[in-house]
């Protein structure tokens, strides 16, 4: 990302905390990303180093002083009012999301077991010939494959659910916050 | 390290590094970081917190036909750095206490 491009979604992150100097951030980005140009270090990489732009402000944010400073200027907006709803919303889309995820692998995983137990059935009450059994062999192995998908979803999902979560309650939080910023302006 | 003691220390990172000469965002985290992992979006926090609690002052200055933002220890900040390192063999003694 170039530095017209980092310092625009900067400001526009920083529009949703409201009183907080968004100028004075941007001019202190400004001069860092400068002084690491001056320095010999390319921009883009620079820019990367500082990792991405909601990371950067949450960062800021979890100073406690600074949120202080936030929740203070925040105090007669909507996000107040609002923080619960919030809240419920994004924890209903989370267990939405992990829900349907979960019914989807399930299901993936039944597949599969029911393709390898239906195979297990033929051979057993059918005489076969060697190309039946070829194709069945390959049936099961497709059914275990199916299985295993479905299993290595379910374990993603587990591993990766605080991940899901997080990115979650900050899309909602976004999506509130727009409408804030729309209403007041 | 534990968060709020390494918020703390890096506060006196901050102070020490400004003690000799006056300094700026960029050249404070080069400055830190060969000792202390601190991040940009660390230390601006940090300034503000420093210069609202009047222990740095901060002024522009025109660098390469740009401006450039300074922060100068002043006395106060003095004053803390040198509490610091009185509390340190206090400190030290506690963690002695600890080890053991």
């Amino acid at each position: 990302m170039r530095r017209k491009e980092f310092l625009k979604k900067l400001e526009q992150e920083l529009k949703f905390y409201k009183k907080i100097d968004t100028q004075e951030i941007i001019y202190y980005y400004e001069e860092m990303i400068q002084d690491a140009i001056d320095e010999g270090q390319n921009e883009e990489d620079f820019i990367a180093s500082l990792g991405p732009v909601h990371s950067i402000i949450r960062n800021m944010v979890g100073d406690e002083e600074f949120i202080h400073e936030v929740k203070r200027s925040n105090n007669n907006s909507l996000t107040t009012l609002i923080g619960g709803t919030v809240k419920i919303f994004a924890f209903f889309f989370y267990g939405v999301a992990i829900f349907t995820t979960f019914i989807v692998a399930l299901s993936i995983i039944i597949s599969g077991i029911a393709i390898v137990f239906q195979s297990g059935i033929y051979i057993y009450a059918n005489s076969l010939i060697l190309s039946d059994y070829i194709l069945i062999g390959g049936l099961i192995l497709l059914g275990i494959g199916i299985t295993l998908v479905g299993i290595s979803i379910i374990k993603s999902t587990l591993r990766m659910s605080k991940s899901i979560k997080l990115y979650i309650i900050r899309k909602t939080k976004q999506l509130f916050r727009k409408k804030e910023v729309n209403n007041y302006e | 390290m534990d968060i709020q003691l390494k918020k703390g220390l890096l506060e006196l990172m901050v102070l020490a590094s400004i003690k000799y000469e006056d300094s700026y965002g960029y050249k404070i985290i080069q400055d830190i970081s060969s000792i202390m992992e601190v991040s940009e979006s660390t230390l601006y926090p940090i300034l503000k917190r420093l210069e609202k609690q009047k222990l740095v002052k901060s002024y522009n200055t025109t660098y390469n036909s740009r401006i450039r933002k300074y922060y100068k220890i002043i006395t106060k900040g003095r004053e803390k750095l040198s509490k610091a390192t009185e509390d340190y063999e206090e400190v030290k003694r506690m963690y002695a206490f600890i080890k053991r």
